[in-house]
């Protein structure tokens, strides 16, 4: 796995530096952003480095079936696992903030998210940069909570440096390295856990897209409380087809992780896409401009 | 606008107040009766966090766990392991897997006591 990040970091930095090399001196011409690196601001179970621009607000739907098992509930479709409905706001081209409220754990979720560097069409600046941040609040009744309950046992965080870089027209990846913290767990769980993501996007016409994410927690003995992890979360993955318009987006697709808060997914995914646990879902987004 | 401002000063103080935390959820174990009943100590379990909607109840994901379906479903669906109680389906699922975040503190206990004394339909 190591190679692989090795290759991808490469794969950013090299045509930028090449292009650096080829360029002459040429007068200062102040150097446009790349745009839409992705059909919008969500891959699957990922944020994406992309903010919408100013004054826009979006509803999002994401929905996770039941697991993919066999044809008495239609392959998970009649069964619901989990359901988020969120706002977000851009209040300007590099800000956006956002709330939602989550069926499991009754979590809801602050966001923030800001746009630090953008990569620009003439490679002079060879990836973007953005910033995520999440806090979440879970809602469930105390008695989940055990002995010696108090507010900010609830409290969950997850901040997040993303980097991206449109290839193409057709291709845009993004790399990511995040921190999830619980404030109180089982005593099985960890608090911390840092973790690497990779999510893409291949156009395949001018609206529709296969996307895909791949999410690793690591067990890093530096941070691990536990000698051992016995209850050590599962990397996630999902793979979909994604239909994007000038103000809807269609994600359709299948993933491992239910949680709908990167922190929980992160801490807490029981799901092994390897050994099938897999879901279907959806999520639907509606964006205004003001 | 005005909303606005006050949905980033709320989301800055609750994050300035409350910064990470590292605590241990402690169980607050109710006591298990010397002889669990599943009508009176597991069904209520399943009830408030199981049954409801699409999840668990009848027409839902199996296993049933609906008044009157439940123990049927559990025993015969192969959730139940009598001989080896900590492996069973029933209670590993909620004590460390994908359940846990619908149960409470205490529920994954009284499952294990109602295992061991002989998963009775009692």
């Amino acid at each position: 796995m190591k190679k692989l990040y090795i290759i991808l970091l490469l794969a950013f930095i090299l045509p930028a530096w090449l292009n650096a090399q080829e360029e002459e001196p040429a007068k200062k011409v102040k150097s446009k952003p790349v745009y839409e690196f992705f059909g919008g601001q969500t891959i699957i179970d990922q944020q994406t480095v992309y903010i919408y621009e100013a004054k826009t607000l979006e509803f999002d739907i994401e929905h996770r079936f039941g697991q993919i098992d066999n044809i008495s509930d239609l392959y998970g479709i009649y069964g619901s696992t989990n359901v988020r409905l969120g706002l977000t706001y851009s209040i300007t081209d590099k800000l956006m903030v956002g709330f939602g409220t989550t069926k499991m754990r009754m979590l809801q979720d602050f966001r923030v998210k800001y746009n630090v560097l953008e990569q620009t069409r003439d490679g002079k600046i060879p990836v973007a940069v953005t910033l995520y941040g999440n806090m979440g609040i879970d809602a469930r009744e105390e008695a989940y909570f055990g002995k010696n309950y108090k507010f900010t046992n609830r409290l969950s965080y997850y901040g997040e440096l993303i980097v991206a870089r449109k290839f193409c027209d057709r291709f845009s990846l993004q790399v990511s390295g995040s921190f999830s913290h619980i404030n109180r767990v089982d005593s099985l769980l960890e608090h911390d856990k840092i973790g690497i993501t990779t999510s893409g996007r291949v156009k395949i016409s001018p609206q529709s897209s296969v996307i895909f994410n791949y999410g690793i927690p690591l067990d890093i003995k530096g941070i691990q409380e536990h000698t051992t992890l016995t209850d050590a979360p599962y990397d996630n993955f999902g793979i979909g087809w994604e239909i994007a318009t000038a103000t809807h987006v269609f994600q359709v697709f299948v993933t491992s992780a239910t949680d709908l808060s990167p922190q929980y997914t992160m801490m807490e995914n029981h799901h092994d896409w390897l050994d099938g646990d897999l879901f279907f879902g959806f999520t639907i987004t509606r964006k205004w401009g003001f | 606008m005005k909303i606005l401002k006050a949905f980033m000063i709320f989301a800055a103080a609750v994050s300035l107040l409350s910064a990470c935390e590292y605590e241990w959820i402690e169980p607050d174990l109710p006591p298990i009766p010397d002889t669990v009943s599943f009508s009176a100590d597991v069904m209520p379990i399943f009830n408030e966090g199981c049954n409801s909607g699409a999840c668990h109840g009848t027409g839902g994901k199996v296993p049933d766990l609906s008044e009157g379906q439940a123990y049927n479903a559990l025993m015969n669906g192969g959730y139940v392991d009598l001989n080896t109680p900590e492996a069973s389906v029933i209670y590993t699922c909620i004590k460390t897997g994908t359940m846990k975040p619908y149960a409470k503190t205490g529920d994954a206990e009284i499952i294990l006591a109602w295992i061991e004394q002989g998963a009775e339909n009692n």
